[in-house]
């Protein structure tokens, strides 16, 4: 009834045609993210802080996160139509959708993946609503040493996203938490590694570094290639038929369910929750046989637990301060440039903005819904933009980013250093979101460790002694060692039985 | 020569390039206090860090040297020729905003950085060049300054 109470007051935030507006605005721009080819959503969400920077914390928080489930949907579009996904979490929607475009079905495979996405998001929204507040509330009892193992939880999580990249993706985080010790100490107010720079006294803020390592490499690996022809497309009627109806709405109801659940396991990231979810409905499919032909339940079951996981990976950003994805990253560091901490305090502190926000998950829902049906043939023409300029556009953007949070050259010129960094680690194929979480979580981590060995006189048994603290070190062991052995137990469970001899 | 070889050397390049950052770290962070009188010193976190970095850096280059490096993939890591040419002239234009910036400002700046762009990347119509570049300086600054109230640079030069 509380949580309930909270919404409803969150709601009428929500509804205020000012946050109405930038939510639309950050759907329209989320959606043209996840259509573009090229552009992930973390570096489509980091080149769009700046027009954030003028706005009301609400509003502003508002579009981001509409920007970053509206390109959840936009990669849909190019899955279908060009068979290109916009993201990752889109290629299971190739497997069926583009068969679907091929056949005349176009229309009807983007207009039962909005569906789906609308259904999924609004379900998954009432358990964000139901799950927050008491997560929110358990997080509250932290002291430091709880705090720092939840950090680690949150390390962990990103590095165990990497799979077989471990250990450059462990280097990462180290170099990410080395960027955030350079500035003054948090503790004793020491410069460090600022090597007399003035400018480094403040350290190195989030937004050129991110600016640098998602937009700036992400136009010079493009820029490799020669110029790509654009892709024109046709359209076919959206409204799915009745036994198309019959066929999705029990992949739909899968997907919810999948897409929920899997959104609040760490380490999960969003392209597991619609591998599972193709996986299952094919299992449960009369005829299997369909699937990678055209059947309707491979579009709507992956594009179902996608939304869905997408909302419900808000819960331990917005409850815990942890993000679950790059993209959520970028968001945490978006939650902090306009002075807002994700975490428990959160909803204590400012409750207009915490339930403010899972308010808007709604709304978005609903603007989602209404721009993907009827607009989505604009969409498709907006993979007619030729590269040339949209190239142009991101850098352009880049700059402003860079160059506003502090009215710094010195910072463009970071943004510039990180864009050659960021190249260099996308090229050797190392993992760059470890560092931004590092950069963004590494003086909370240092403050609760020194902190937490202040309270026990050096003693690190603090950190096992509390029991929270002790599940969440055993938890962040757990997810690195599954990380560290998936590859090898993938292996022996589709390794071949030796042939013997005499068979032969 | 393979191309995973060429992967190979640059993992175990880059693992080295760490080991020595990580070496520096420590020295340096040993220098603000690794302990003082009230506990964990100014130098702590970035030692256990620096040891872990160097830790991992060393895994690294043992792993790909012994053990093996990462999977395959076509063509080498790092582009040549007419690749690398593109990647350098971008590289150029970019490194030309942060120098011409606060000088010139962020309009001329920018107009003359999008015209330079949209030329590299092989755009020959006037029009268009014309109406990117003074829509992408002008017109971005409009919305930036007036609408959004964000300050960016007006230039010493031109004074507008």
């Amino acid at each position: 009834m509380e949580a309930m109470n909270l919404w409803l007051g969150g709601l009428q935030v929500a509804l205020r045609p000012e946050n109405v507006f930038f939510a639309f605005i950050g759907c329209v721009l989320g959606t043209w993210i996840g259509v573009l080819p090229g552009i992930g959503p973390a570096a489509g969400t980091a080149i769009l802080i700046p027009i954030t920077f003028g706005l009301d914390p609400v509003p502003a928080i508002m579009m981001l996160c509409a920007i970053y489930y509206g390109s959840q949907y936009g990669g849909t579009i190019t899955s279908i139509l060009v068979n290109v996904p916009g993201e990752a979490s889109s290629v299971v929607t190739c497997f069926d959708g583009h068969p679907m475009a091929m056949q005349g079905r176009a229309g009807t495979a983007l207009g039962i993946a909005a569906i789906g996405s609308f259904v999924g998001g609004t379900i998954a929204t009432i358990g964000v609503m139901i799950v927050a507040l008491p997560l929110a509330k358990l997080a509250l009892k932290f002291g430091p040493p709880e705090i720092f193992a939840l950090v680690i939880v949150g390390f962990t999580m990103i590095v165990g996203l990497t799979g077989k990249r471990l250990i450059p993706a462990l280097l990462m985080m180290c170099f990410g938490l080395i960027l955030a010790l350079v500035g003054q100490d948090p503790v004793r107010g020491e410069p460090r590694f600022a090597f007399d720079v003035v400018d480094l006294y403040d350290g190195f803020d989030f937004v050129p570094v991110v600016m640098g390592l998602f937009g700036i490499s992400e136009v010079l690996l493009n820029i490799e290639q020669p110029v790509r022809e654009v892709i024109k497309t046709k359209l076919s009627s959206l409204i799915p038929s009745k036994e198309e109806w019959k066929a999705a709405s029990g992949a739909i109801a899968r997907g919810t369910t999948l897409g929920f659940f899997m959104g609040l396991v760490p380490g999960i990231s969003s392209v597991i929750p619609t591998f599972v979810s193709y996986v299952v409905e094919k299992a449960v499919a009369k005829n299997p046989e369909r699937f990678g032909r055209g059947a309707i339940e491979g579009v709507a079951g992956p594009e179902t637990a996608n939304n869905a996981y997408s909302q419900s990976a808000m819960i331990p950003l917005l409850t815990l301060g942890l993000p679950g994805s790059p993209t959520l990253a970028v968001i945490m560091g978006a939650f902090l440039i306009n002075g807002i901490t994700p975490g428990p305090l959160l909803f204590r502190d400012r409750p207009d903005l915490a339930w403010g926000l899972i308010a808007s998950f709604y709304v978005g829902n609903v603007i989602l819904l209404i721009l993907n049906l009827p607009l989505v043939g604009l969409w498709a023409r907006l993979l007619e933009i030729p590269y040339q300029y949209l190239y142009s556009g991101v850098l352009l953007f880049c700059f402003v980013g860079a160059y506003s949070v502090r009215q710094s050259t010195f910072d463009l010129g970071v943004a510039v250093l990180f864009g050659v960094l960021g190249y260099i680690f996308r090229k050797l194929d190392w993992p760059m979101a470890p560092i931004i979480l590092a950069l963004i979580l590494g003086p909370m981590a240092e403050k609760a460790l020194r902190t937490s060995l202040e309270m026990s006189g050096g003693d690190f048994s603090i950190f096992i002694s509390r029991p929270i603290s002790a599940v969440l070190l055993g938890s962040s062991l757990l997810i690195l060692a599954g990380a560290a052995l998936q590859d090898h137990l993938r292996r022996w469970l589709t390794r071949q039985p030796p042939t013997s001899p005499k068979a032969a | 020569m393979a191309t995973g070889a060429h992967m190979n050397k640059a993992w175990k390049v880059a693992g080295a390039a760490f080991l020595a950052f990580s070496v520096f770290v420590v020295a340096e962070a040993l220098r603000y206090g690794f302990l003082d009188e009230y506990g964990p010193g100014p130098g702590f976190f970035a030692v256990l860090v620096g040891i872990l970095m160097g830790i991992m850096s060393l895994a690294l280059v043992i792993k790909v040297t012994f053990i093996g490096g990462p999977e395959e993939k076509s063509g080498s890591v790092f582009p040549r020729g007419e690749e690398a040419s593109r990647v350098l002239l971008v590289l150029g234009g970019i490194i030309g905003v942060v120098f011409l910036l606060q000088p010139l400002g962020f309009r001329v700046t920018m107009f003359v950085f999008l015209i330079y762009m949209l030329v590299s990347l092989g755009v020959r119509n006037v029009w268009i060049i014309a109406t990117m570049s003074l829509g992408g300086s002008f017109g971005t600054y409009h919305v930036f300054y007036h609408w959004l109230k964000m300050p960016l640079p007006i230039g010493y030069l031109l004074g507008f």
